[in-house]
């Protein structure tokens, strides 16, 4: 017989995995909800124009064409459809939004990753103050806290550090370009052989330990003393150290700031965030400010922060304790159909049996240590065998 | 807590050792390894795990291992996504265009390539202005151009002994290639102190095997 596999980079979620998942979810709306934010759901679907002005190349994407012979795509982020979504509706802003939805990234083929991926997140729109940034922390902390122990470390950043430090050093957009490239991907050899012109000047210093300018706020100071910065770099390097002072402040929270790294997404304008646990080779949380997001859409801009948690990580590495209940059968004949109505309105618990005979039915709840309980001629519940651990 | 090091097995693995004991591991378990293929040094300090090098990187991607040694030549073929922090300068040696003496690489036809690295021997190819069919070849590539399977092959030559012996020429020179340390991004982050530490070290076992002069049998062509 002829079997039907998954394509390449799919998988389907059942069992103990899914429902974990799902607990997931459900708990972390419902928090959402309460905390007054408004629920967001974009079509799987969108026209490619939407992820255009961004980098591309790092997110190969499942495309198609529409009936007018337009591109569609199966959405790769999903911070743009909303950026999108508030340029075409009149919703009012400022608006704290959430989201949890798939997005699709091809990944390199047979290396074992998956190209669809479940996020969940919030977006702070119309909010320029620095506590958009906190509300983030906060929920960050909050997850740590309920779910993973208080393990999450926060890494602090700038989007702009990089080109402040850059624009100050030369004009030449290639070399700028080449720099930033190799230092974002910490390739050292490479690194060395371009700065290495710069050897000269009073920057030299800083470009040699660049490549290593990440970790706790104190460590940082230390590598910067006698370092004069450029004016704005030196203005975001500030920005930067009271963000991470402020978060240090949340109960158990470990805090790291890295001026060495690129922004989470292209399209982030100031102050970037991302929490990891140690011995965990992914990112769990990763956002930003995007001041400038809703412009690239022709509209007004819109101060805004954002973030997304991998839900799909989050739930592998997330303990929640399961409420082990007692297992109780009912077993009831078809035209019960009524009583069994009865009985579910009152107690939801019972999961029904659906062997044809009640002999059948007593075997199977033996095994299983169950109890089982029946619906009598009269119509009432009756309880045939007792949970063998009472 | 100990490194997980994917160090590629054979060559690299030899031109390696001496490095690793320069920087202050105790290399023996790894000498005598035997059919072993995961290793402790400096009582469980390091874990090495030995591997095919595309595997390396591979590992590396997945976060299993931590730090991974092997050839750019891979890196760059794999279009390696990690740190490249060091440069180890051993098992120096080059990507060559090579075909029998007949060959002509300015000729308008389309040609066919042999290779074993099709991303490199394509945008080789592309930075020249001409669109090649390539051909993956496993191994043995020289044997391409004169069993008549392709026109040229782009390859490594360490010293250039088998091209010769196979009676071919070498029309062009590519990239050079060497041996690197490569870091898991994350790893970094969750162990910046000791993975900086051992690449502090092994860069300062290069400077001086260098002043030594002991890598001049790594020859370059």
């Amino acid at each position: 017989m002829h079997k039907i596999n998954l394509p390449l980079g799919t998988r389907a979620e059942f069992g103990e995995r899914a429902v974990k998942k799902q607990l997931l979810i459900t708990k972390l709306q419902q928090y959402l909800q309460k905390r007054n934010f408004m629920k967001v759901n974009t079509p799987l679907l969108e026209y490619q124009e939407v992820f255009t002005n961004f980098d591309l190349k790092q997110m190969r994407t499942y495309q198609l064409l529409d009936k007018n012979n337009k591109t569609v795509v199966l959405r790769p982020d999903l911070t743009l459809p909303i950026a999108r979504l508030l340029t075409t509706t009149n919703i009012k802003l400022p608006q704290k939004f959430y989201y949890v939805g798939d997005l699709f990234k091809i990944a390199k083929e047979l290396s074992g990753r998956n190209n669809q991926m479940t996020q969940a997140g919030i977006e702070l729109v119309g909010y320029s103050s620095l506590k958009a940034e906190l509300e983030c922390l906060l929920l960050i902390n909050r997850i740590s806290q309920k779910w993973l122990n208080g393990q999450v470390k926060l890494e602090i950043s700038h989007a702009y550090f990089t080109d402040s430090i850059l624009d100050s050093l030369t004009a030449d957009t290639a070399l700028k370009e080449k720099i930033k490239n190799e230092l974002y991907r910490k390739r050292i050899p490479e690194y060395q052989r371009l700065i290495k012109r710069f050897e000269k000047t009073t920057s030299y210093v800083f470009l040699q330990k660049w490549p290593r300018l990440f970790g706790e706020t104190s460590a940082i100071k230390k590598m910067l003393i006698g370092i004069k910065l450029p004016k704005e770099a030196a203005h975001f390097l500030n920005e930067t150290l009271a963000i991470a002072k402020l978060a240090t402040k949340l109960p158990n929270q470990k805090v790291i700031v890295d001026l060495s790294i690129a922004p989470p997404q292209p399209y982030y304008t100031g102050i970037t965030f991302k929490g990891f646990v140690d011995e965990i080779p992914e990112y769990l949380f990763s956002g930003g400010r995007y001041d400038q997001l809703l412009e690239s859409f022709q509209a007004q801009p819109e101060p805004a922060v954002g973030m997304g948690i991998d839900i799909d990580l989050l739930a592998e590495v997330i303990t929640v304790k399961s409420t082990q209940r007692e297992k109780k059968y009912l077993f009831f004949e078809p035209d019960q159909i009524k009583e069994v109505a009865e009985q579910l309105l009152q107690d939801i618990s019972y999961e029904l049996l659906l062997e044809d005979d009640l002999e059948k039915a007593k075997k199977k709840v033996r095994l299983e240590n169950a109890a089982l309980f029946k619906i009598s001629e009269r119509g009432e519940v009756e309880n045939v065998i007792k949970n063998s651990s009472n | 807590m100990s490194l997980k090091i994917a160090l590629t097995k054979g060559r690299v693995e030899k031109k390696v050792i001496p490095l690793l004991e320069h920087a202050g591991i105790n290399c023996v378990p790894l000498k005598n390894k035997k059919r072993k293929l995961i290793i402790q040094c400096n009582n469980g300090e390091f874990e090495f795990i030995l591997a095919k090098g595309p595997d390396v990187t591979t590992y590396l991607n997945a976060g299993v291992a931590d730090i991974g040694i092997v050839g750019s030549d891979i890196l760059e073929e794999q279009q390696n996504e990690q740190y490249e922090l060091l440069d180890l300068e051993t098992g120096k040696c080059q990507f060559v265009l090579a075909s029998t003496a007949d060959f002509d690489v300015d000729s308008p036809e389309r040609k066919i390539i042999g290779t074993k690295y099709p991303l490199i021997t394509k945008r080789y190819f592309e930075s020249l202005g001409q669109d090649v069919e390539i051909i993956k070849i496993e191994g043995s590539v020289e044997l391409a151009p004169l069993i008549g399977l392709a026109d040229a092959i782009v390859d490594i030559t360490e010293t250039g002994t088998t091209l010769k012996e196979n009676n071919l020429k070498i029309f062009d020179y590519l990239n050079k290639i060497s041996t690197h340390l490569v870091v898991n991004r994350m790893s970094l982050k969750q162990h910046s102190r000791e993975i900086f530490n051992l690449t502090d070290q092994l860069e300062k076992a290069v400077l001086e095997e260098k002043s030594k002069g002991e890598l001049s049998t790594d020859e370059n062509l």
